[in-house]
């Protein structure tokens, strides 16, 4: 059974990933090729503690509420930061950066609301698979981006923007899912 | 009883539907884009106030138009906000403190309601739905004044509208994240 403890060091380690997010934004736009790397390993340590939080968290029978809550949050704010700096990068439009940030918001408040209904909005595929989508597009387009050289980079070649529009078409599909699976419940419980 | 298909919630709906309109109308930045982008702000903030009325009109007052209210007034001010921020009138800093109170809050209040402490309408929720409208429609207005001279993000009056929707997130963000933690500490 889940508890409500918030200082446990599972939701340290999802707390670390939030963090995480502000200082990419500062190393992805210093312009410097040996920070790009310095970002680069970051977002490969950040992304290993979306396994490690609940490792710890199972391994230390302290599996909380609060944990399963934080988990996704931090996951959302993480990944808008990269997000964010590969816009002001010109690397990724705004329009697709608009969907990432219209979609976590979007959940956000689902998972708000399926608590009106004493429903708990549990992580859904779609959802992991929009998570592993942007992470492995985000670190593929770092990894680009350090091997050209942020001169260098092309961040309209074809396949970077191909990259991008995968990452934006899948997190399109788990909006589209959540707000399918919250309605569905709206609708059985009225 | 939570009813999802009311006239009240379908007016939320589509003012959230406006924030990417307003978006690509700012990255125009046009004169008359401006000017249809701020007409549009106008009439969203119009809606905020109707769907209030309608809903209590027709006694269709619920929890879910309620939170229906403040997910359409998110997006639709992240839409303006992020125009804002593309068209280099908002630092990434301001936008990434707006993004993450508008994340973080529903988050921690599906967490409140989870262990049975629901957060109730805050005083800070209440200064964020009056100061991100006015901050959006005076830097509008400047922008227009300005007829492209400058950036309304480069002007004092629009640093300080803009400042001040950063600082009611701010305010929004910690006034709730204060509030979870202490009532969970009462739990544990």
């Amino acid at each position: 059974m889940p508890g409500n403890q918030i200082w446990t060091a599972a939701n340290g380690i999802t707390a670390s990933r939030i963090l995480a997010g502000p200082v990419c934004i500062w190393w992805l736009t210093a312009e410097s090729n040996f920070l790009i790397w310095c970002a680069l390993a970051l977002m490969v340590i950040a992304e290993s503690t979306d396994f490690i939080d609940g490792y710890v968290a199972r391994a230390s029978s302290r599996v909380s509420n609060f944990g399963k809550i934080l988990d996704p949050m931090a996951d959302s704010m993480y990944r808008s930061s990269i997000f964010l700096a590969f816009v002001m990068n010109g690397w990724m439009p705004v329009w697709m950066f608009a969907i990432v940030v219209w979609r976590d918001l979007t959940v956000s408040y689902l998972r708000e609301i399926a608590e009106l209904q004493s429903e708990t909005l549990s992580a859904r595929m779609s959802g992991k698979l929009k998570a592993v989508v942007q992470g492995v597009a985000q670190i593929t387009i770092v990894i680009m981006v350090g091997i050209y050289g942020v001169d260098s980079f092309a961040p309209y070649s074809v396949t970077a923007q191909g990259i991008l529009l995968i990452a934006i078409a899948v997190t399109l599909y788990s909006l589209f899912d959540y707000v399918a699976s919250v309605a569905q419940k709206l609708v059985r419980h009225t | 009883m939570n009813r999802l298909y009311t006239t009240p919630n379908l007016v939320s709906l589509g003012r959230a539907l406006l924030g990417p309109l307003v978006l690509v109308l700012l990255l125009s930045e046009s004169f008359y884009a401006l000017l249809l982008a701020l007409l549009i702000v106008s009439l969203a903030i119009a809606s905020d106030f109707f769907d209030g009325y309608l809903a209590r009109q027709s006694g269709t007052v619920d929890e879910l138009g309620r939170y229906m209210d403040g997910a359409c007034d998110a997006i639709f001010n992240l839409g303006v906000f992020l125009g804002f921020l593309a068209i280099g009138w908002l630092p990434a800093s301001w936008f990434l403190a707006i993004y993450f109170a508008e994340i973080v809050v529903p988050y921690v209040g599906a967490f409140a309601k989870q262990i049975g402490q629901p957060v109730e309408i805050r005083w800070s929720a209440k200064l964020k739905t009056a100061v991100h409208p006015t901050a959006q429609l005076i830097t509008l207005v400047t922008a227009l004044t300005m007829a492209g001279q400058t950036a309304a993000g480069d002007t004092m009056i629009g640093i300080a509208a803009l400042g001040a929707a950063v600082l009611a997130s701010a305010a929004f963000l910690v006034d709730h994240v204060v509030l979870v933690i202490l009532r969970t500490s009462r739990l544990v």
